[in-house]
């Protein structure tokens, strides 16, 4: 907002409160007897228009005035002080001293400087330097990836205190997504909170994993930024909401051009992608080995050759089938993006669309994205202005099985890592061959010929319309939609184990989500008293959000050939069919008051009052304060004029914000059980109580501190902020078991519990060389938090390890010391043979005369300190961690027309169970149903291997759960060399008749994890059939014309 | 003052945009305002209390006469001499007693998820109250409360059967489900008296004959009452209920059938054997057993059928039953694989036991689901347990006893019993046990039935690394049970 004469003027003749109290204020400073003067002049820019707005100071005094439209000022200065300071936004603020003039002409030069970027905080706009709150920005052009499908990929590690994970490297893949450790941020496009995919799996056994849900939609070539609001004294305007933090994001404007000519970009890319995290399974005559030693090692009697002659395991050819390399192939990214940005001074407009394929590494998967957008803005008259943003995705998934799941129901990944090596994929009469010791796995291959595709839909669509009936005043009405389709299908036909058994088995899903939302914000902007500027924004919002759906699955088909599109030709007896429908209503008021005094101490007060649906007629309204302060040191008169410290800032906020969103535990209700028994052989259905609800329950608050410093040093050669918070959650909604003989055995209920984050977000960007030929830039976030659980329930029934004040992530296991020597007999593993993990007996629970636990009178175990044993949860030891330090780090070199950037991001903690060694190594006798094992497998102990470190072939009955147990458990902190990109820009005059610019890439995506974790991909490689992740080789080309 | 006229209009705007009611839908809930209200929905109640004995094995909704290792029939018989598995791990555990009160996983969590079943009592006694409390007709009332009484008791004999009595909640507590008692266990006589007031009622209650096969009859509480009093060897009170069920053969709803193995076939489903089954079809609600123990390699008719079983009858076992003997029909002793192989006694698929395939072949199985009702009581276990209680009641075997034994093993193709067999009162006992052992294989009765003879510890004791103790009788109560009750729950003996 720019600050004119004019309302200055409106002001002044209106008395207030609040400037007498500034009046006041005002007095208290010391004046000195001595004579003052006035100073005239004229502020320009470099072009020579005059600059009306500009705040002209005295420095070291609350002296000052404004120019006019003219970019005249007069102004009285103060004796002693002959500095006169002038700031505008955009411009690089300047110092002139006047001692002596009586005139003066000032040209102010454009600030280049990130710090005056526009940060959108939520029905609004601020300067960054006006920013109190926390808040951390990216922008559109620092996030694009190439072969990157989400924007929540892009994200990861570019803003501190924003945590993803990409769960699963299949193409579009689902993401987690925190800020702050907390998870499911509030996502908002263009003032419109997103409605998120209904998640449809096939009620079959074979699922094509989770998918993005939320961020999958947008295109990223389309965003102009994203904030991210961290702190409750921020995001106290989104409310009951909030909790969560609020993703923002802004899509590009169009852009008004005086010549009206447009600015053309096309980007495209095209990548090619290889495995790069595939463990190492036994080939075909190792797998023999192995096969016929694990049969021996069980059972003696059989002999060393049981299943395999020596003579066979000799003359065997080859390596055996590669089952892994008959599933998986070369993925191929191929992306366009076309956007146009013209207008004039009435209208502005941008149109782009977009294409993204990604042909996964697994065959038959694939992702595909299109995308189409246009943003309109025009100015129908002097006071009135309008627009519509637009955006239209079509997604569409083939899906390939994926999932953990074991024996008849492997999933494809799985069933290619242990499928039997020995046999090749079809057999002599062109079918799929079994696996020979145990027929009822489903051969790798087989399973690519189920077909299983989701479709999805989104348009994201606002309209609004904006009253300025004078300057400084504005009301702005918008009315929004989200409208997310979701379409899964799937068919699995005769060709497949599962299909055979069923004659084919289709299954229909749809569902549909849609969030309406329609708001008033009134906008008040004035300037009084030359230094005090105060923004007062007040608004009402409804919205409305509502979801159904239908599911079918039917079999019995008499031919494979319709696939899911001819359901009537089932011949099952009752087809599996669901239907839903939902909806909730929200109706919200807020306001926010942004005041500042000498643009150097800035006050921001957020409310909100919201009405939920969701909350029960008890707690029918919440209301959710924010309040930021903020000093920005380097404008103090006492700083002078500092090239060392171009900017400091020092941010304290407070605030409450709820997460009504959970709250669905209000009500008691029973629901139809369908299929519930086969009286007479004929499925009917029941009904059951399926929750009682608790009336009492009331949103979740969480009360945030959050204090900041925003630092600039060196002509802000280096940049960066600090933020340090702590946050309390209370009247936490958690599902408590009730006594497990009730009927229903857990309720939603306000816990007593507390939780306390703690944490520091640091950003830090330098540039650190900056000649016209070469550059080198860079930029490191970091975040840091540990959640506590402070305080606890009265009726916490705390086991021996466990405290009132307890760190998230915190794992407690069994210590694994070794293995079980041959001869050895441990008295706590009762069941424990040779060879089998050994666990330390570390310590025992006292116990009575009868055996029984003694609790203290705090109602605690006590430990003996002394093994007894016995091994139970009084040996568990606190064996690691699991909460994530997310850092980014990038490095970008510019050499003339030459770029090179290097992007690093990853966690500086994590701790894991390597779930695929465990399954391979503990589980080692599904050896004898003919499955392949891990490599690592051979390093066995067995009395002919007793130097082996993994486990023998009994320790899954050797009494105790390896996941109890840390010898599976492996840090997983990783750093990942994400993106090395090369590029290189072509310009000049000859180029400048076709196009501005052409810039040609290449580069390598996942080139280097560096990790201590031994399993799959320390991010993607979770569970024990992943997606495995992959390598990504990309060429892209950008041409602006 | 244009500035404040702006302010209060745009504040006026928004305050009327504001008044409006806010509501939440969801077609998927019931409220109880609308339910128990007409016949109809207590049919769904109290079809829904009879899905806890599904056949099913989905996880977390495990029925209680589902097939796999969390199965009442298998995982009881899995600790006897009657049935074993060749896939090891908690199958070995079960087979050779290797359970322990601190021990996790495995055969623990069976036990967890069964003793955890003790709530079913007090969400049957919810519906039991609903029905009570509706304004429908009492005659059709009774009907479903005769119903809801009978379920439960019948969970309440299964848990007694695995743990001994259980914590019960009353009717004030259940009013409460957010406030905590720690309920102990009730005594014998409390449990007793539940159980039997239950059925009971059931019994004056019920129909005679089922209207659609599973439906529970008088015939079936009254096998449930005899069975809770067979198991607290309480023979004198066993006695006339087992003489009640002998009578309603003369009444003409129960009788043995001439050939034994037709009582578990596909054809003769809901035949006049049958005094409780768990009513089962390939879509919905399969039986699971056959492909539990039918191996891969095994030549097996069904068209879509995939078998991959495990579970053998011991070799031990198989060799009590006497030559000629028309049960062995279906024990399968050896087969000609897929793969052309002999497969005979002690060789691959065959080598801890044979194939104790009880249910005749399903020619709709698809997969591993066969449609052929699960059977839970037959008349043949009213003829051997009346034989029992007549024993047990008397000094010594009587003829009308003998007689009752006799009657099923020559429907079996078999004699009458020896004379040795019945020379003492003792001596027929074990011969009633042995009798039973082969005519109730898989039908998970061979435990309750050993411990009432006192020997399911000594015949678990000659199993090759066994682990059993005089305590295993009864199963260990999940640790994490009794923590919850703060120490309300006492644990079984032994452990």
């Amino acid at each position: 907002m720019k600050l004119t004469s004019k309302s200055k003027s409106l002001l002044k003749k209106s008395t207030s409160i609040l400037s007498s109290l500034i009046f006041l204020m005002a007095l208290t400073f010391p004046s000195y007897s001595q004579q003052t003067r006035t100073v005239t002049g004229t502020v320009k820019d470099a072009g020579g228009v005059p600059l009306a707005g500009v705040t002209v100071m005295v420095e070291g005094t609350f002296t000052g005035t404004v120019t006019g439209p003219d970019g005249r000022f007069s102004i009285q200065t103060v004796p002693g002080h002959d500095k006169l300071k002038f700031t505008f936004v955009g411009m690089q603020p300047q110092t002139v001293d006047a001692a002596g003039k009586n005139i003066i002409e000032v040209v102010m030069a454009e600030d280049t400087y990130l710090m005056n970027d526009i940060v959108v905080v939520g029905y609004g706009t601020v300067r960054r330097s006006d920013l109190s709150g926390s808040v951390s920005s990216v922008k559109g052009d620092e996030l694009t990836t190439p072969a990157v499908s989400s924007v929540g990929s892009m994200l990861r590690g570019k803003a501190p205190g924003l945590n993803i994970t990409q769960n699963s490297a299949k193409p579009g893949g689902n993401l987690s997504i925190s800020i702050r450790g907390q998870s499911t941020p509030l996502i908002i496009i263009d003032g419109v909170p997103q409605a998120t995919f209904a998640q449809l799996n096939p009620s079959s056994i074979y699922g094509g994993g989770t998918n993005d849900a939320q961020l999958i939609s947008i295109n990223p070539e389309d965003i102009e930024s994203i904030d991210i609001l961290k702190d409750a004294a921020s995001t106290a305007i989104y409310g009951a909401n909030a909790a969560g933090g609020v993703i923002l994001i802004t899509t590009k404007k169009g852009k008004a051009s005086q010549a009206g000519t447009q600015e053309i970009i096309y980007t495209g890319g095209y990548s090619l992608q290889r495995l790069s995290d595939y463990p190492e399974f036994l080939d075909a005559k190792s797998f023999m080995i192995e096969q016929n030693k694990v049969f021996y090692e069980l059972n003696p009697a059989v002999g060393p050759y049981s299943r395999h002659s020596q003579e066979k395991i000799e003359n065997f050819m080859g390596s055996g089938t590669k089952w892994i390399d008959e599933v998986t192939r070369t993925g191929v990214v191929n992306e366009h993006n076309l956007s146009v940005r013209s207008g004039n001074e009435k209208t502005q407009y941008l149109v782009s669309g977009s294409y993204f394929d990604n042909k996964g590494v697994a065959k038959n998967n694939q992702f595909t994205r299109m995308t189409g957008r246009i943003n309109l803005d025009h100015q129908f008259g002097k006071m009135i202005k309008g627009g519509v943003n637009v955006g239209y995705t079509y997604l569409k998934y083939n899906n390939v099985p994926l999932g953990d799941a074991r024996h008849e129901k492997s999933a494809l990944i799985y069933s290619a890592m242990t499928f039997n090596p020995l046999v090749p994929v079809f057999d002599e009469n062109g079918k799929y061959t079994d696996n020979p010791d145990r027929a009822i796995y489903a051969n790798p291959v087989s399973l690519l010929e189920i077909t299983d595709i989701t479709n999805n839909n989104n348009l994201n669509a606002n309209l609004y319309i904006e009253l300025t009936p004078f300057k400084g005043f504005s009301i702005k009405g918008l009315v929004g939609v989200d409208n997310k389709g979701t379409n899964a299908n799937q068919y699995i036909p005769r060709t497949t184990k599962a299909g055979a058994e069923k004659n084919g088995i289709a299954s229909k899903n749809e569902g549909e989500s849609q969030m309406l939302l329609t708001n008033i914000v009134a906008n008040y902007n004035t300037r009084f008293m030359s230094l005090h500027s105060l923004n007062v924004m007040v608004g009402w919002e409804y919205r409305k959000n509502s979801w159904n759906g239908t599911y079918v699955t039917a079999s019995n088909f008499p031919t494979d050939a319709p696939l899911w599109n001819s359901l009537q030709a089932s011949e099952q007896d009752s087809p599996y069919l669901y239907s839903y429908r939902g909806s909730d209503e929200l109706a919200s008021y807020f306001s926010r008051i942004n005041f500042s005094f000498a643009d150097r101490y800035l006050l921001t007060a957020n409310m909100r009052v919201d009405g939920s649906s969701n909350f029960s007629e008890k707690n029918q309204y919440g209301f959710f304060p924010g309040v930021s302060v903020a000093w920005r040191i380097d404008q103090e008169p006492f700083m002078g004029q500092n090239n060392r410290i171009t900017n400091l800032k020092l941010r304290a906020g407070w605030g409450e914000v709820g997460n009504a969103g959970s709250l669905s535990g209000i009500n008691t209700f029973y629901t139809i059980r369908p299929n519930a028994y086969a009286f007479g052989g004929s499925m009917a259905n029941g009904a059951k109580l399926a929750q009682i609800g608790n009336p009492n329950l009331k949103w979740q608050t969480s009360t945030d501190i959050n204090l900041g410093l925003d630092f600039g040093f060196f002509k802000n050669r280096i940049t960066g902020a600090v933020d340090v918070y702590q946050r309390i959650e209370r009247d936490i909604i958690l599902r408590k078991s009730l006594m497990s003989y009730n009927e229903i055995t857990t309720i939603d209920y306000n816990s007593a519990e507390k939780w306390r984050t703690r944490g520091i977000d640091f950003t830090l960007n330098t540039i650190n060389i900056e000649t016209p030929d070469f550059s080198w830039n860079t930029d490191l976030t970091i975040s840091y938090y540990e959640i506590y659980t402070i305080a606890r329930d009265e009726d916490f029934n705390p086991d021996i390890y466990q405290s009132e004040v307890e760190k998230w992530g915190n794992v407690w296991l069994y210590r694994s010391v070794g293995l079980i020597a041959a001869d050895e007999t441990v008295a706590w593993m009762p069941a424990g043979q040779a060879g089998n993990i050994k666990y330390a007996d570390l310590n025992g629970y006292v116990v009575d005369g009868d055996g029984n636990r003694v609790r203290d009178e705090n109602g605690l175990y006590q430990y003996t300190g002394t093994p007894d044993g016995i091994l139970n949860n009084a040996d568990l030891y606190l064996a690691g961690n699991t909460t994530p330090i997310p850092f980014g780090f990038n490095n970008a070199f510019r050499y003339k027309k030459w770029d090179l950037s290097a992007y690093i991001y990853g966690s500086l903690n994590g701790f894991k169970r390597n779930e695929l060694l465990e399954l391979c190594s503990s589980g080692i006798t599904d050896m004898t149903y003919g499955l392949n094992a891990l490599s690592a497998v051979k390093n066995r102990w067995s009395p002919d291997n007793p130097a082996g470190t993994l486990p023998s072939v009994s320790n899954a009955t050797s009494g105790v759960y390896t996941g109890s147990g840390d010898f599976y458990f492996e840090d997983a902190w990783y750093a990942r060399l994400d993106n090395l990109s090369l590029g290189y820009t072509f310009s000049g005059p000859r180029l400048s008749k076709f196009c501005n610019s052409i810039k040609i890439s290449a580069g390598i995506r996942n080139l280097l994890v560096l990790t201590p974790y031994g399993g799959m991909d320390p991010e993607t490689g979770n569970g024990i059939g992943a997606y495995p992740n992959q390598r990504t080789y990309v060429f892209g080309l950008n041409i602006k014309l | 003052m244009k500035t404040f006229r702006y302010l209060f209009l745009t504040i006026g705007l928004i305050l009327m945009a504001g008044s409006c009611t806010l509501e939440r839908e969801d077609y998927n809930e019931i409220y109880k305002d609308n339910f128990f209200r007409s016949e109809n929905d207590f049919k769904l109640a109290v079809t829904s209390l009879y899905h806890s004995f599904n056949t099913n094995w989905l996880s977390n909704d495990e029925g209680v006469y589902c097939s796999n290792n969390q199965g009442y029939q298998v995982f009881t018989e899995m600790t006897t001499d009657a049935l074993w598995c060749t896939w090891g791990w908690e199958w070995d555990d079960l087979h050779l007693h290797k359970w322990y009160a601190n021990k996790s996983g495995g055969e623990m969590s069976i036990f967890w998820k069964a003793f955890a079943r003790y709530n079913y009592l007090s969400a049957a006694r919810n519906v039991i109250r609903n029905i009570e409390a509706s304004d429908v007709t009492e005659t059709i009332k009774k009907r479903y409360i005769a119903e809801a009484k009978t379920l439960r008791a019948w969970m309440a004999v299964y848990l007694y059967d695995l743990f001994g009595t259980v914590p019960v909640a009353p009717d004030d507590v259940l009013d409460n489900p957010e406030e905590f008692v720690y309920l102990g266990r009730l005594s014998e006589a409390e449990y007793e008296t539940m159980v039997v007031d239950e059925l009971t009622y059931a019994i004056e209650n019920l129909p005679a004959t089922a209207t659609e096969r599973g439906r529970l009859t008088k015939g079936a509480a009254r096998m449930l009452l005899l069975k809770f009093y067979m198991i607290k060897k309480n023979f004198n009170k066993a006695l006339p209920i087992a003489r009640d069920l002998y009578n309603m053969e003369s009444e003409g709803i129960y009788t043995l059938l001439p050939d034994y193995n037709s009582v578990f076939t596909k054809e003769n489903m809901g035949n006049r054997e049958l005094i409780l089954v768990i009513p089962t079809n390939v879509t919905n609600m399969p039986n699971y057993w056959t492909p539990h123990v039918i191996p891969t390699n095994y030549p097996y008719p069904a068209p879509n059928a995939s078998n991959w079983g495990a579970f053998r009858m011991p070799w031990d076992f198989y060799d009590t039953y006497e030559e000629g003997d028309e049960r062995l029909n279906n024990i399968i002793s050896s087969y000609t694989a897929t793969d052309g192989t002999l497969v005979t006694r002690g060789k691959g698929e065959l080598t801890i036991g044979a194939l104790p395939a009880k249910y005749g072949v399903d020619m709709e199985q698809t997969g591993a689901a066969t449609g052929i009702d699960v059977v839970v009581y037959r008349f043949a276990d009213v003829l051997l347990s009346l034989a029992e209680c007549i024993n047990e009641t008397s000094e010594g075997p009587t003829t009308e006893a003998i007689a009752l034994v006799d009657r099923v093993r020559e429907r079996s193709g078999l004699d009458g019993l020896s004379a040795a067999a019945t020379v003492d009162k003792q001596v027929f006992n074990d011969a009633i046990l042995l009798e039973r052992g082969h005519e109730f294989y898989g039908e998970g009765l061979r435990r309750q039935d050993l411990i009432r003879h006192g020997k399911y510890i000594t015949s678990a004791q000659i199993r090759p690394g066994n682990q059993t103790d005089i305590h295993k009788v009864k199963f260990p109560i999940p640790t994490s049970f009794i923590i919850e009750s703060k120490d309300a729950i006492v644990q079984n003996d032994g452990y």
